[in-house]
């Protein structure tokens, strides 16, 4: 039953894939693109790995996408069918693309053979923690940097909503129109 | 009122690896009968639990709207809907007839496949977050262990509804309303993550049922009281974020009747609207449950000599109070401008969840929790 689960949920990825380059309204392709993350998801979920699952659901598929979709409204013409890319275009593409899936599907086989011995069964969020912030082998100084980053964005944001006030940028009300 | 039928423990929601899943008396009885075949053991139970999960959202949907009817219409002064049934209490059955019997209008001019494909996300959102509260020790369809980023980041996904479906029913309304909604749920979201990674710190754990454990005790050893002001503050930061990322007055942006004619529902009609409807008062079910679980001591009750009570009936008591509160700020505080919604988030909560999220991490450093 795994395998049946696997291969409708990959055909699911597959068709979610080629549906976002090909088709022409916008939306429906960022659509489409939720509906591949979605899947690939459900795929890492069936390896029982949930901490990445959960990841892609909320950084790629609520975060990101949520907010191409967002770009895509605030666009005028976002209802009008985006025009078809030239020939070279579309044959630099899936070179590009088949070459990469050949190359990861070729390293992930040596991979999955090879096996590493030192993953638990079950990766808990403990462990992870764990690895990523070891002194030896962890990525505590890029973790740092990205917190860094965060927050420099989050006080950023907060500065840029405080300076619009100060120069007195209150949006008209009722009575000022009046 | 409503018994919820929420099944005894089920199976675990991987397939892959088996979780320590409470035993009960009704999965061991289907795995018996399924003998060998263990995987058709999985698929009824699964289902099954699926059914309670959506029989208790339909449920406790049609309580809350005969709730909201009643709180607001004392709150006004009036009785509310009072002929069918014993005070109104059949009124959400009359709702629902009418809303069944309704005709799904299709207008032409729609995106079909956006305009359609809306109505159904909100619900499986819902339906999906319900799955991880616990009612009780064994009461609890699936807990898995990062349970709280799973509903982390299933909140995130309900905003897309309202943002394909606005832009689907082309409609000027629709579409300023889902605008609206969606910068909204996405700032508001900041200071909700932000709120449940201090209750993640606070207790030091991830699973619901952890946290809820964490809890054990009499009542001062609940989040709100037992961390010393940071969990007051978490559980303030929490309401305030939780009522905008439902979209409830007074920050109902994304339907503001009175503006927008709707918002974002505008051009839905019949089963298509009751499907937002519904999914808004199971999302609200499930805001308070985990607000209860989070802060309030989920299913523990008070005191231990209360604990002939059984769980469930102190998780709902408690989420029916915060219901309740959701409800009280609804008829009370009129709606903000869509400018004072954002300029709150951003230059006040985000920030005092920010601080507040950093003296957690003191109170644990100093071993004070």
């Amino acid at each position: 039953m795994i395998d049946a689960l696997f291969y409708l949920l990959a055909g699911l990825t597959v068709i979610g894939a080629i549906a976002t380059v090909t088709v022409g309204n916008l939306l429906h392709a960022a659509i489409a693109f939720i509906g591949a993350l979605l899947s690939t998801a459900c795929l890492f979920l069936l390896m029982g790995n949930e901490f990445v699952a959960l990841m892609q659901i909320m950084v790629y598929a609520g975060g990101v996408v949520i907010f191409v979709v967002y770009t895509i409204l605030l666009t005028t013409r976002s209802g009008e069918n985006m025009p078809r890319p030239p020939l070279p275009a579309v044959v630099t593409a899936l070179v590009i693309s088949v070459l990469s899936g050949a190359v990861l599907a070729w390293r992930g086989a040596a991979a999955a053979a090879a096996g590493d011995p030192s993953m638990p069964e079950k990766l808990g969020l403990g462990d992870i923690g764990r690895r990523l912030l070891a002194i030896d082998g962890g990525f505590l100084v890029p973790f740092e940097l990205i917190s860094l980053l965060l927050l420099a964005a989050l006080v950023g944001a907060t500065s840029v909503a405080r300076n619009r006030a100060e120069h007195g940028d209150e949006p008209v009300t009722g009575e000022d129109a009046a | 009122m409503s018994e919820p039928a929420v099944p005894s423990a089920l199976e675990p929601a991987s397939a892959t690896e088996t979780v320590a899943a409470p035993t009960s008396a009704i999965a061991d009885w289907i795995r018996d009968l399924c003998g060998d075949q263990e995987w058709l053991a999985w698929v009824v139970i699964t289902l099954i639990g699926l059914g309670a999960l959506a029989a208790l959202a339909s449920v406790s949907a049609m309580v809350l709207v005969w709730m909201e009817r009643k709180v607001s219409a004392h709150m006004q002064l009036r009785l509310g809907p009072m002929r069918t049934g014993w005070h109104g209490a059949l009124q959400p059955m009359a709702d629902g007839l009418k809303l069944l019997f309704k005709e799904g209008l299709l207008p032409r001019t729609t995106d079909l496949f956006s305009y359609l494909l809306a109505p159904f996300i909100p619900m499986a959102t819902a339906l999906l977050a319900l799955a991880v509260i616990p009612f009780s020790e064994t009461w609890q369809l699936a807990d898995p262990e990062l349970g709280i980023i799973y509903v982390a980041a299933l909140s995130g996904m309900s905003v897309f509804a309202i943002l394909i479906g606005s832009w689907g029913s082309n409609n000027k309304y629709s579409l300023l309303g889902g605008m609206r909604a969606a910068a909204q749920a996405l700032s508001y979201e900041i200071s909700l993550l932000l709120v449940l990674m201090t209750a993640v710190l606070m207790s030091g754990e991830t699973a619901m049922q952890a946290i809820v454990q964490s809890q054990e005790g009499y009542f001062w050893n609940w989040w709100l009281i037992r961390a010393p002001g940071v969990g007051f503050i978490a559980f303030i930061a929490f309401i305030i974020s939780a009522t905008a990322e439902l979209n409830r007055a007074p920050f109902d942006f994304a339907e503001s009747e009175s503006e927008l004619t709707g918002g974002f529902h505008t051009e839905y009609a019949g089963m298509a609207f009751a499907m937002f409807f519904l999914a808004e008062y199971v999302h609200l079910l499930v805001a308070a449950c985990l607000g209860a679980v989070l802060f309030l001591g989920g299913y523990l009750p008070p005191v231990p000599a209360l604990a002939f009570i059984p769980g469930p009936v102190w998780l709902l008591v408690k989420a029916f109070g915060l219901v309740f509160l959701f409800m009280w700020f609804r008829w009370t505080f009129p709606r903000l401008r869509i400018d004072q919604l954002l300029n709150l988030e951003w230059k006040f909560l985000m920030p005092v969840a920010l601080l507040n999220l950093l003296a957690a991490g003191a109170l644990r450093g100093w071993g004070w929790l």
